[in-house]
C-alpha cells in the first residue's frame, strides 16, 4: 500500500512537472506570439503609412497632370466602345459649349459630326479598337451650331486586364490655323493666276510689238534694195538702226523675263569657238564703221578643238559686252582675248576678256552695273540709251553656265570685263570654214513649192518679196482655214505657218494638216511667231511642226530654214533646166550630209578621190577583218578596226564609224567574240545596202566634174 | 523527439501493462527529463530508446514488436487529434503520398525544430505503391504500424512488405499492394 502510494506520489510529481513544463512553454509561446503580433502591427502601420504616402503622391500627380492638361488648352473626351461619352473634361466643354452632364451617355458622333465626317471617325474608332492610336483633323459642331476645326489625337483606353474599354480623344482647336491655311491657299491661287496673267501679257506684248516691228525691219531691208536718193538712204539708215535698237530693247526685256521665270535653259551642243570669234570680230568690224576703233580677237592656241557648250548664249554674252565696249569707246581698241585657265580631264575653263579704251566706269559704280535696270548715271542713259538690263542679263547667263564675271576699269582709260565658263573638249579638231554662207544655200529655186499662211499683210508682203527674190512663187493663205484648203489641193515642199491668226490659228491648222487626209501630211511645217516663249516652241514641236522661225527674222534666216527642210532630191521636178540652177552637187540623202559638207565643202575632186579610195582599198580590208574575227586574233582585230574606222565617215557612213569604234573597244577586252561578231554582222548588212549607193555617188560626182 | 510520442507511449504502457510498469520504466532509467512529459515539449530521442528497451526486457517482447504496436496505437490517437490531415485525402495511397508533401510540411510550420523522417513514394501501378523510409531514428517498425493502421482506416485490404535496405535500419522499403 505504501509502495502504491509512493508510486502515485511520483506520478503526481511527474504530472506536475509536466504541467509546469507545458505552462512555461505556453508562456514562452504566448510571449513569442505577443512579440510577433507587435511586429505585425508595426509592419502593418508601416505599410499603411506607405500606402497613404503613395496615394497622396498619386493624387498630387493626378492633380498636377490634370492642371497641365487643363492649362494646355487640350479638350479631353473619353468614350466607350460604342462611342458614348463617359467623361468630358472642362476644356472640352469650354471648347464645344456643352456641360459634361449634357454629354454623358450621348453618342459623341451624333452630337458633334456631320454624316461624311462620321465615316472618318468610324474608321478611326475601328483602329482604336484594334489598339492603334491616330491623329487626324476634323470639323465639329459646337452647341451653338458654330463649326470649329480640331486636331484630334485618339488613343485606346484599357482596363486593368488589358481589355479595350473605349478611347480617349485629345482635341486641339486649330480653327485659326485652318482659316489661315485656307486664306493662304486662296492667296496662292490669286498669285498664281496673276503670274499666269503676267506671262500671258508678256507673250501677247511680245507678239503685239514684234509683229509690226518685224514688218518695219523687213520693209526697211526691202527698201534698201530699191533706188534711193542719198538723203533717203541716210533716213533709212537711221530708221534701220532705230528699229534694231528697239528690237534689242524688246529682246533684252524678254530675255530678262525668261531668265527670271526660269524659262531659259542652257542648251549645250558641239560648237566651233574659233569660227564663233572670227564671225564676231567681222560683225563688229562692220559695226564700228566710221569710228576709229580697231576690233581685235585673240585665241589661246591651246584651243584647236570643237567644244561642247551653249554657243548661242556665249554669242549673246559676247555681243552684249563687245557691243557695250564699242558704244562707250570713241577711238582706240575693242578686243576679245580667250585663254584656258584650267584644264581637268575633258573640261576646260576658259577666261574671256573683253577690253576697250573707252570712257571707263567709276570705282563706286562698278558694283552697281550688274544690277537690274542700273546704269552708271542719268547722263549715260540719256547719251547712250539702253535698258540697263544688258549686264544684268549677261551676268545671269554666265552664272547659268557655272561661270562668273567681274570688271576692272579706270576712268578715261578703259574697261575690262572678264568672265569664265567651263566647256567640254570633244578632242576633235575644229574644221576652219569660211564664214560665208554655205554654197548649197542656192539649192532652192522656182520649182520649190511653198505655202505661206500669214494674216498680217505687211509680213505677207515681206515674205512674198523675199521668196520672189529667190525665184519662188509661194501660195499665200490669209488664215489657217485657207491653209488647210490649200494643202488639199496641191502638194508643197514646205509650209510657213504663222501661229497667231484669226479663226483657225497656226496650231489648229497644223493639227488638221497632220491628222487628216491631204497631200501634205508629211510636208515640213515651219512655225512663224513673234512670241519668244519656250513654251510656245515646245507646243509647236509637240503637235508636229518641224521648226521655228522667230519674227522678226532676217532674209538669211528664212533661206537657211528653207534649205534645211527642203530636200532637193525629192523635189518632184525632173524637167528642171540644169543650166538655170547653180552648179551645185548634192549627195544622196541617206549619207551623213552634214559631215560630207563639213568635210569637203563642195570640193568634189577631193570627195570623188576619197570615194574611189574607199571602194578600192577599204572594202577589201573589211573582208580581211572578217578573216581576223574568224581566227579570234583580238589585237589584230583591234588594230584593223582602228585603222579603217575613219574611212567610213569620209564617205558619209558615220554610223558605221561608230560601229567600228565599238568593235575596236570590244576587241580590247579580248573576250567578247560574240559581241564582235554581232557588230561586224551589222556592219556587213549596212555595207550591203550602202556599197551600191557609194558606187552610184562616185559616178554622179565624176559626171558632175566632167560637165 | 516531440513530446506527443512520449505521452502517447506512456499512456499505451499504462493502459496495456498498468501504472506500475510505466512507473518502473521511468524509475529504472536515469532520464534527463525525469519522466515528466508534456505533448508540446521536446525530448531527447535516447529517452525513448531507454524506455522501449527496458519495456522489452520487462515484457520479454522484441523491441520491433513493441514499436509496431506503438505505431498502431498512436495512429488511433492521431485520428482523434488531427482528423483534418486524414480527411484531406480521398484515398489510402493519396494519404501516404500526402505525408511527406503535406502533413510534414504543416508540422514543420508549427514545430520548426521537429526532426521528422523522410518518405519517398512512387506509384508503381494503380494498385502498388513503393514507399521508402529514411530516418536516423531507425523506427521502421513504428512506421509499419502506422501504415497498417491507416490502411484499415481507409477500409483497404492488401499486403505490406517491409524490406530494410541496410543493416542499421535507417533505410526501409515498403511495398504496399492493394487487393
Amino acid at each position: 500500500m505504501e509502495k502504491q502510494l509512493a508510486m502515485l506520489q511520483r506520478r503526481l510529481e511527474r504530472e506536475r512537472n509536466a504541467r509546469k513544463q507545458a505552462e512555461s512553454i505556453l508562456e514562452q509561446k504566448a510571449l513569442e506570439l505577443f512579440k510577433a503580433n507587435e511586429e505585425l502591427r508595426a509592419l502593418n502601420e508601416d505599410l499603411e503609412n506607405k500606402i497613404a504616402e503613395r496615394s497622396k503622391a498619386l493624387v498630387e500627380s493626378e492633380i498636377r497632370y490634370k492642371r497641365i492638361i487643363e492649362n494646355m488648352e487640350l479638350g479631353l473626351l473619353e468614350v466607350d466602345n460604342d462611342g458614348k461619352v463617359i467623361r468630358a473634361y472642362d476644356w472640352f466643354c469650354d471648347m464645344t459649349g456643352y456641360t459634361e452632364n449634357e454629354l454623358l451617355g450621348k453618342d459623341a458622333g451624333n452630337v458633334f459630326l456631320t454624316q461624311d465626317q462620321r465615316e472618318l471617325i468610324d474608321a478611326q474608332n475601328d483602329n482604336r479598337k484594334r489598339g492603334q492610336a491616330g491623329v487626324y483633323e476634323l470639323q465639329i459642331k459646337k452647341k451653338n451650331g458654330e463649326k470649329i476645326w480640331v486636331l484630334i489625337s485618339g488613343a485606346p483606353m484599357y482596363d486593368t486586364n488589358d481589355n479595350i474599354i473605349g478611347s480617349v480623344g485629345v482635341h486641339y482647336d486649330i480653327t485659326a490655323q485652318k482659316n489661315l491655311q485656307n486664306d493662304l491657299i486662296e492667296a496662292r491661287k490669286v498669285a498664281e493666276s496673276a503670274q499666269q496673267a503676267e506671262k500671258q501679257f508678256l507673250a501677247n506684248m511680245s507678239h503685239e510689238i514684234r509683229t509690226p516691228l518685224n514688218a518695219v525691219i523687213g520693209m526697211t531691208h526691202l527698201l534698201f534694195d530699191t533706188k534711193l536718193s542719198p538723203k533717203q538712204k541716210e533716213y533709212l539708215a537711221i530708221l534701220r538702226s532705230s528699229a534694231d535698237l528697239l528690237k534689242g530693247l524688246i529682246n533684252d526685256i524678254l530675255d530678262f523675263s525668261k531668265i527670271e521665270s526660269g524659262q531659259m535653259e542652257v542648251a549645250p551642243r558641239e560648237f566651233d569657238l574659233i569660227g564663233l570669234l572670227k564671225s564676231l570680230e567681222k560683225t563688229f568690224q562692220l559695226k564700228v564703221e566710221k569710228k576709229p576703233v580697231e576690233v581685235r580677237s585673240r585665241l589661246d592656241p591651246q584651243i584647236q578643238n570643237m567644244l561642247i557648250g551653249d554657243d548661242l548664249m556665249l554669242n549673246q554674252i559676247l555681243f552684249n559686252l563687245v557691243g557695250n565696249a564699242i558704244k562707250f569707246t570713241s577711238e582706240g581698241v575693242v578686243g576679245v582675248n580667250v585663254k584656258v585657265i584650267d584644264s581637268k580631264d575633258k573640261m576646260k575653263t576658259l577666261q574671256f576678256d573683253v577690253y576697250d579704251t573707252g570712257i571707263g566706269i567709276p570705282k563706286k559704280k562698278q558694283n552697281l552695273i550688274f544690277q537690274d535696270f542700273k546704269q552708271v548715271n542719268k547722263e549715260i542713259k540719256l547719251k547712250y540709251g539702253g535698258t540697263g538690263l544688258g549686264l544684268a542679263i549677261t551676268k545671269r547667263l554666265i552664272e547659268m553656265q557655272k561661270g562668273k564675271i567681274w570688271v576692272e576699269s579706270e576712268i578715261g582709260k578703259g574697261t575690262r570685263f572678264s568672265f569664265t565658263i567651263p566647256y567640254e573638249d570633244t578632242g576633235r579638231e575644229a574644221i576652219i570654214k569660211n564664214n560665208q554662207l554655205p554654197k548649197k544655200l542656192t539649192f532652192i529655186g522656182e520649182h520649190c513649192r511653198v505655202l505661206v499662211a500669214e494674216d498680217n499683210i505687211m509680213n505677207r508682203k515681206y515674205i512674198n518679196t523675199l521668196l520672189k527674190k529667190w525665184d519662188i512663187n509661194p501660195v499665200m493663205a490669209h488664215d489657217g482655214q485657207e491653209a488647210i484648203e490649200a494643202t488639199k489641193k496641191q502638194e508643197f515642199d514646205i509650209i510657213l505657218m504663222d501661229i497667231q491668226m484669226p479663226e483657225v490659228d497656226g496650231f489648229e491648222a497644223t493639227i488638221s494638216i497632220r491628222n487628216t487626209t491631204n497631200l501634205n501630211q508629211k510636208t515640213p511645217i515651219i512655225a512663224l511667231t513673234a512670241s519668244a516663249l519656250t513654251k510656245e516652241k515646245d507646243k509647236a514641236f509637240s503637235i508636229g511642226m518641224n521648226d521655228f522661225l522667230s519674227k522678226p527674222f532676217a532674209p538669211i534666216e528664212l533661206l537657211r530654214c528653207l534649205n534645211k527642210h527642203v530636200n532637193q532630191e525629192e523635189i518632184n521636178n525632173p524637167n528642171q533646166n540644169q543650166e538655170d540652177m547653180e552648179a551645185i552637187f548634192s549627195f544622196n540623202a541617206k549619207l551623213d550630209l552634214d559631215y560630207l559638207e563639213d568635210c569637203y565643202e563642195g570640193d568634189l575632186d577631193y570627195a570623188s578621190d576619197m570615194f574611189s579610195i574607199f571602194i578600192e582599198y577599204t572594202l577589201p580590208e573589211v573582208d580581211h577583218l572578217e578573216a581576223l574575227i574568224a581566227s579570234k586574233k583580238y589585237e589584230e582585230i583591234r588594230k584593223a578596226a582602228h585603222k579603217m574606222k575613219p574611212a567610213f565617215a569620209m564617205v558619209g557612213l558615220t554610223h558605221i564609224t561608230d560601229h567600228m569604234a565599238a568593235l575596236e573597244q570590244t576587241a580590247k577586252e579580248k573576250t567578247e567574240i560574240n559581241t564582235i561578231e554581232l557588230l561586224f554582222k551589222e556592219v556587213k548588212e549596212e555595207l550591203s545596202i550602202f556599197i551600191p549607193i557609194l558606187k552610184q555617188e562616185l559616178k554622179k560626182m565624176q559626171a558632175f566634174i566632167n560637165k | 523527439m516531440k513530446g506527443i510520442v512520449f505521452t502517447e507511449f506512456i499512456e499505451m504502457v499504462e493502459q496495456t501493462f498498468g501504472y506500475e510498469m510505466a512507473d518502473d520504466l521511468i524509475e529504472s532509467n536515469e532520464l534527463p527529463s525525469g519522466g515528466s512529459y508534456t505533448s508540446i515539449g521536446t525530448y531527447d530521442y535516447s529517452e525513448m530508446i531507454s524506455l522501449v528497451t527496458t519495456l522489452s526486457q520487462r515484457t520479454k517482447a522484441p523491441v520491433s514488436d513493441l514499436l509496431f504496436a506503438f505505431g498502431k496505437y498512436i495512429f488511433q490517437s492521431f485520428t482523434k487529434r488531427y482528423p483534418e490531415f486524414l480527411e484531406a485525402s480521398d484515398s489510402f495511397f493519396d494519404f501516404l503520398e500526402s505525408i511527406e508533401k503535406y502533413i510534414h510540411v504543416e508540422v514543420r510550420k508549427l514545430y520548426p525544430d521537429a526532426e521528422l523522417p523522410k518518405f519517398e513514394t512512387a506509384l508503381l501501378d494503380g494498385k502498388t505503391l513503393e514507399m521508402n523510409y529514411f530516418s536516423e531514428r531507425k523506427m521502421g517498425d513504428f512506421a509499419m504500424g502506422l501504415i497498417e493502421s491507416s490502411m484499415e482506416y481507409f477500409g483497404e485490404k492488401g499486403t505490406i512488405d517491409m524490406n530494410p535496405k541496410n543493416d542499421s535500419g535507417s533505410e526501409v522499403q515498403f511495398i504496399i499492394k492493394k487487393l
